[in-house]
């Protein structure tokens, strides 16, 4: 039985990894591949670092949004406290479930948008005063972060401890 | 990392280089001004103003889009992860380079002069190391085949005395290093670039050997192998009307360069104008990369306008020089960005 109990905990520490990871590998690929582009623009026009770092800095925010989803899982259990909750299998595998939206979604949104802003990086060499539309862009890249972190939070809290 | 995103950084340094590019307002006042000193004296308040402050006071355009041309080419070369794809633009040089050195080494076998003057400092090899690989005859550090194919044009000159033929070789050549070349490489497009470059080069050879007359038999050694029409059926060109070439050739890209060429009715210009229209057709197939943002053949589509505009530059002065009015410079132009 304990072993058991022990399991749904590994399943919310995994749940709380999975989330940071996946969504940190991915924005960490994303913002290199945006960094490699507005090097190259700095390259050129190093008056332009103040555009190139808000480009730049869009595709960070999945991992942030992981890191946020496994607070939540932890704290849930009260791992954060001091005092962890004692879960059933079935709770911790819930717990992992409700990860994986951002730890996917947070990956594939962070290189597709590291790639959108890196492309829009490329616009704001040329023609500057679109700045604007450079940023909203990569920032629809960003609702399907959104959607995801909203629904990992969501079925997050539906989870009864 | 996938393939194509080892190019973000280039892509992205060129995309803002393009900012230096002439524009069309300033192609418009060169055309427009008196005559060539002035013509100079508005480039040199452009980005080409670099190689006007050179010690040397009266300093030819041609000197100055030779210094522009080769500073691109080296500034470039530090930052693309692949010189292949630069080596496709500099290998022509390479080639010019063994013409002239090949010609001098003869010329002055025969008592004449070396023309190192003509050599160009824009090729993959330097022109010290081919002047000495000549003049000693010790090619075998020469890349590209030359190391073979050198021997071989010098024993064919004691043979036959025909220079044309060895042109015709040393050109067959450079475009089979192309093809090699562009095989090498990972990426469709350059593929696609190279053979309608070699389309481009084979329309424009048909239209001089129509002109020079030359008899049909002799002439399939000029036409280059690699593009999308074979040597047959571009002899059947010389015999056909400047009209009938749209349709032998539809099935090909470079038709679309021939469906301008027919408001041409004087023959004299035709060739001028095919060499224009077949420069802005090689244009148009890079231009189809150029929204996409880790293509790498982006990086051949900045060459080329470059180039193109020093090609540009090279007409506008000429023309100026030569008293050319603006109107017809203007119709000689290539595409400008």
């Amino acid at each position: 039985m304990t072993v058991l109990m022990e399991l749904g905990m590994v399943f919310t520490i995994l749940g709380a990894a999975l989330a940071t990871g996946f969504a940190g590998i991915g924005s960490a690929i994303g913002v290199g591949i945006a960094g490699e582009s507005g090097a190259g623009v700095l390259t050129e026009d190093p008056g332009k670092f103040g555009l190139v770092l808000l480009l730049q800095a869009l595709p960070g925010t999945q991992g942030i949004y992981g890191l946020l989803t496994a607070f939540f899982a932890i704290m849930k259990v009260g791992l954060l406290g001091g005092a962890p909750a004692s879960l059933t299998v079935w709770q911790g595998l819930g717990i992992m479930l409700a990860c994986v939206p951002i730890a996917i979604g947070g990956y594939f949104s962070a290189v597709a948008q590291g790639k959108t802003s890196a492309s829009c990086i490329q616009l704001i060499a040329k023609r500057p005063g679109e700045i604007g539309k450079a940023i909203i862009l990569p920032a629809m890249v960003e609702t399907y972060a959104v959607l995801a972190l909203l629904m990992s939070i969501i079925l997050l809290n539906g989870i009864q401890i | 990392m996938t393939r194509n995103e080892t190019f973000v950084y280039a892509i992205a340094r060129l995309k803002a280089m393009e900012n230096r590019f002439l524009d069309r307002s300033i192609f418009q006042r060169m055309i427009e001004s008196e005559d060539a000193q002035t013509t100079l004296k508005v480039l040199g308040e452009t980005s080409y103003a670099k190689w006007f402050s050179s010690s040397e006071a009266d300093i030819s355009f041609d000197k100055v889009l030779d210094l522009e041309l080769q500073g691109f080419y080296d500034e470039v070369e530090k930052f693309v992860p692949d010189s292949s794809l630069i080596l496709l633009f500099r290998l022509p040089y390479d080639y010019h380079n063994v013409k002239v050195v090949l010609k001098s080494f003869i010329s002055q076998r025969l008592g004449g002069e070396k023309r190192w003057d003509l050599l160009t400092p824009l090729g993959s090899i330097s022109t010290d190391d081919l002047i000495l690989a000549i003049e000693t005859e010790d090619f075998g550090l020469l890349p590209y085949g030359l190391n073979a194919l050198l021997p071989q044009c010098l024993s064919f000159w004691e043979q036959s005395r025909d220079m044309l033929e060895i042109e015709r070789i040393l050109d067959a050549h450079l475009f089979n290093s192309l093809v090699a070349l562009s095989k090498k490489l990972p990426y469709d497009g350059i593929d696609h670039y190279v053979k309608n470059k070699i389309d481009a080069e084979n329309i424009r050879a048909a239209l001089r050997l129509k002109r020079a007359n030359i008899d049909a038999n002799k002439i399939s050694g000029f036409f280059h192998e690699g593009g999308t029409y074979t040597a047959d059926l571009l002899i059947r060109l010389i015999d056909e009307p400047l009209e009938g070439w749209q349709r032998i050739l539809s099935f090909g890209d470079a038709v679309s360069a021939l469906e301008s060429l027919q408001e041409v009715h004087r023959e004299a210009e035709m060739l001028v104008q095919l060499e224009r229209v077949l420069d802005d057709f090689l244009t148009k197939i890079l231009d189809k990369c150029r929204y996409d943002a880790f293509s790498p053949e982006q990086i051949l589509r900045h060459i080329h306008l470059k180039e193109t505009e020093i090609k540009n530059l090279r007409i506008i002065l000429v023309g100026k020089t030569s008293g050319v009015s603006g109107n017809v410079i203007r119709g000689l132009l290539r595409y400008v960005p």
